[in-house]
């Protein structure tokens, strides 16, 4: 009776799953496109703001040249900032100060996206691969002072994620992980960031 | 198309107000200590030092030089220059032409003055600042690194030059080593003599070179 039960669930899960994946997207605004507005969460991977934020968000409008394949525009921005506790810091050769520190990380890509949909239904799972440049801000704040560097850099970053469409208004959910890797290079207090990347995911609506 | 333009809106909304500014709260609130030298000194070769026995105020609103002399501030400040100086290895004169190093100290009681000075540093243009003559018939000051801190009230800059060159009234004197010690007042806007006592401390301790 037990393993009947288990059969069951497993039948009726994957019954809705084909179901949903095989409903025709109807619902959306558009046929030919698509709208994100995200909230995302991110690990920076870099050596100068290391701790993991959700202070950011993604925008995404993409146009389908064919039923698959869409090509589109993006802009995101993230903030990481990281306390640095008293130490002291190297500068330049000569010169030293001892101090705490807040640094911070801000990012700001944009470019263009190249997107496959896997599935044309309410749910369309798809595979992005977003390329452009990146603008980013360091900052350090301490004592009653701030440094700051501004740096662009080529920016690209491949994304899996899955739009779903569950109401007749045409709006929907959005949920995507991602890595970005840009060649933003500056020095802030001593302090070197180099070719920054991110692993994050973000979560939306979809129109 | 109205939800395109609330979308678009919506993006120049938060694109706009994006950046997340950290918690300048979460610093400690403590002193800063900076401190940069020349590094074609070879400080081992120095054996004395002289210190005036004054402070120089640097302050907004003053007509004639001021000082801390025999204060309970200049004593406390002074003191801890000359320990760190004896730790180094340099042993105090009291003749100022026997000496090999001079150390001027000053205190930022106020900046607000100094913003319309545009010469590089600001307190080398400060009417009353220490004068090169006080050490000899020299021809100005010369840093031989760049300095590109602004200072705040409630500091105290430190300032060793180089006695052993040869005095001419056509050349610089030069500042070999520099130190700068701010957020050093207590809640009551008076120095706190614990802070006083550590960031001096720290100076020496983050300047290694500095030893006989």
């Amino acid at each position: 009776m037990r393993t009947f039960r288990k059969i069951s669930v497993k039948l009726t899960a994957l019954c809705i799953l084909i179901v949903g994946i095989s409903t025709p997207a109807k619902s959306q605004v558009s046929l030919d496109a698509y709208y994100n507005v995200d909230w995302q969460f991110n690990i920076p991977i870099n050596k100068f703001a290391q701790k993991s934020s959700g202070w950011g968000m993604n925008f995404d409008a993409g146009w389908y040249l064919t039923p698959d394949f869409a090509i589109g525009t993006f802009l995101s921005y993230h903030t990481n900032n990281e306390y640095v506790d008293r130490n002291v810091v190297s500068l330049s050769p000569t010169t030293a100060i001892y101090t705490d520190q807040q640094r911070s990380l801000f990012q700001l890509p944009f470019g263009v996206t190249a997107l496959y949909r896997i599935v044309e239904s309410d749910w369309q799972p798809y595979v992005a691969l977003k390329l452009g440049a990146e603008y980013a801000n360091m900052s350090s704040y301490y004592h009653i002072y701030k440094s700051t560097d501004n740096n662009w850099g080529f920016y690209m970053s491949p994304e899996i994620g899955v739009r779903w469409y569950p109401w007749a208004n045409g709006m929907g959910l959005h949920a995507a992980a991602y890595y970005s890797f840009s060649t933003n290079r500056g020095t802030v207090m001593g302090k070197q960031l180099e070719n920054p990347g991110n692993l994050g995911f973000r979560v939306g609506l979809a129109f | 198309m109205k939800k395109m333009m609330f979308f678009i809106f919506a993006s120049i909304l938060l694109v706009t107000a994006c950046e997340k500014t950290p918690d300048t709260g979460m610093l400690d609130d403590d002193y800063l200590v900076y401190t940069n030298y020349d590094d074609e000194t070879e400080f081992n070769k120095f054996s004395t030092f002289y210190v005036p026995d004054s402070v120089l105020i640097i302050e907004n609103d003053s007509n004639k030089p001021k000082y801390l002399y025999a204060t309970p501030e200049s004593n406390l400040i002074i003191s801890n220059f000359v320990k760190g100086m004896n730790n180094a290895g340099y042993t105090r004169v009291f003749d100022k032409s026997t000496a090999d190093l001079g150390l001027q100290i000053s205190y930022i009681e106020d900046t607000y003055r100094f913003r319309y000075y545009n010469d590089y540093p600001w307190w080398a243009s400060y009417p009353w600042y220490w004068s090169w003559y006080y050490w000899g018939n020299w021809g100005g000051w010369y840093w031989p690194y760049s300095i590109t801190y602004s200072y705040s009230t409630g500091s105290i800059l430190g300032e060793l030059v180089n006695l052993t060159e040869p005095v001419s009234s056509t050349k610089s004197l030069k500042v070999v080593w520099s130190c700068y010690m701010s957020g050093l007042l207590n809640s009551k806007g008076t120095l706190d003599s614990n802070n006083v006592q550590e960031s001096i401390q720290q100076a020496f301790m983050q300047s290694s070179y500095l030893k006989k």
